[in-house]
């Protein structure tokens, strides 16, 4: 089974020029990523827009974007296209993770499966979305034994970023998606040192109990956020950056 | 703090994250795609260049990984922030996984409504398991050897010989290096040739 995984999206800008640039670069991008892909019997766009929306948008752009989005348009509709708003990671990271994971239940370990992922269109944070919900699909899901080359069924992941006839793959590493733990924000309990007995009465107040608060101390341990000293814990540099972040992000 | 931000043609992600998060140090890299690209770009960094304080501008080349890289990497240390709107892809993308690596914290910008939105990115190296890519291990010194002293091209067997290893210990640095899209293989003849991706420098120290 091949699997073919893009982002696309549309500038819909009132300046002409600048929405004009930006739309034929989206579309030379789209292709090039197929092309990369070679060939596939699955594909999934995921877009800011639905397909019906693009044909209507593009409708009043100047001639040039609409030729160039007919070729993409014509093409989506043999696709799978889910509309996910691009400019935002984790509304992005939820849709991709969940369709990500039909994909994998369905055919990971049973066939072969190549998945090729086109990571030069859409905008930042969708990629960004895409390249860690596939990551943590291959490492916490444990999907990484099939990249093996000498396993019955194999799982074969290209993801690349594709434009002006260059094509960069990106690594296959165990980078995750952070957010589900949150655990940066007890930081704020290390303002300055502190004893481990005072530290767990502050994350008792959180409602953090027993083991939970073991597993918050591990983490920001080994993230090098705190680190132990004499009689107690303190905030490294690291640790210092991330709540001062934290509390002018919260100002703010 | 020291922020890191890739600048595209919007200046305005730039100014606010600075405005903000009030760094002491305002590091911005920034490149143009071509000469059409240019006078955006200059724009832009005028901008910036008025409204933020503590500045020192990089230029990069916004389409090669190893260039963003390489240039990211000498600022890049434990009291950093890195802001990942601005720029293209692959600047952001060079910025995201460095910062990912070093555990710092990532940040972007999101506009609706003309109202602009800092969050963060929970973008993060698993602590889980064991880091094939460690300092020490036989694949960290292959890519170390393969980008330092053969620029990130080298036949195996010369590889095989510098590191003074078994083969087979060689061979199985080797498949986890091109199974993480790392390296490539490619044969000349009877030689099999070592090609380092762009993204290979990620796990190189960087001159600083």
């Amino acid at each position: 089974m091949r699997v073919f995984i893009t982002l696309l999206t549309l500038y819909p800008y009132q300046e002409e020029d600048l929405r004009k640039k930006l739309n034929l670069e989206e579309v030379e991008k789209f292709w090039e990523g197929v092309k990369a892909a070679e060939s596939f019997d699955k594909g999934i766009v995921f877009s800011n827009f639905e397909v019906e929306e693009i044909k209507a948008i593009v409708e009043n752009f100047t001639r040039d974007e609409r030729e160039a989005y007919k070729g993409i348009i014509a093409l989506l509709r043999n696709l799978n296209c889910i509309k996910v708003n691009l400019t935002d990671y984790d509304l992005a990271y939820e849709k991709m993770r969940e369709k990500l994971e039909d994909i994998f239940d369905a055919y990971a370990g049973k066939v072969d499966l190549e998945i090729n992922i086109n990571l030069s269109c859409g905008h930042k944070a969708g990629a960004l979305a895409l390249y860690i919900a596939i990551m943590e699909m291959i490492y916490n899901k444990s999907y990484y034994r099939y990249l093996r080359r000498r396993v019955r069924t194999r799982i074969i992941l290209r993801i690349y970023h594709a434009e002006k006839g260059t094509i960069s793959p990106l690594p296959i590493l165990n980078f995750e998606n952070g957010r589900r733990r949150n655990w940066e924000k007890y930081l704020k309990y290390l303002k300055k040192p502190v004893k481990l007995s005072q530290l767990r009465k502050d994350l008792k107040k959180d409602g953090i109990l027993g083991r939970e608060g073991d597993k918050i101390l591990m983490y920001l341990l080994r993230c090098g956020y705190i680190e132990s000293m004499e009689d107690g814990l303190r905030l490294t540099e690291k640790g210092f950056t991330y709540l001062q972040l934290m509390e002018k992000l919260g100002k703010n | 703090m020291k922020l890191l931000s890739t600048l595209g043609w919007a200046p305005q992600v730039i100014v606010e994250v600075a405005r903000v998060l009030m760094p002491e140090e305002n590091i911005v890299f920034y490149g143009y795609v071509n000469e059409d690209e240019r006078p955006r770009i200059e724009n832009s960094l005028r901008k910036v260049r008025e409204e933020v304080e503590n500045l020192r501008v990089v230029k990069v080349d916004p389409m090669s990984f190893q260039d963003c890289i390489k240039k990211i990497q000498r600022f890049l240390d434990e009291n950093c922030v890195a802001n990942i709107t601005g720029g293209t892809k692959i600047m952001a993308f060079s910025l995201a996984l460095q910062a990912a690596m070093v555990g710092i914290p990532i940040v972007y910008v999101v506009t609706t409504k003309n109202k602009m939105r800092i969050k963060t990115l929970p973008l993060l190296l698993s602590l889980k398991g064991k880091n094939f890519l460690r300092e020490g291990s036989t694949a960290h010194r292959m890519l170390e050897l393969l980008l330092t002293k053969y620029g990130g091209f080298a036949k195996l067997i010369d590889l095989k010989r510098d590191l003074g290893i078994k083969y087979s210990t060689l061979s199985d640095a080797k498949r986890k290096l091109m199974e993480a899209n790392i390296i490539q293989e490619r044969k000349e003849g009877k030689n099999k040739i070592i090609i380092a991706n762009d993204i290979a420098y990620l796990f190189m120290e960087g001159e600083k």
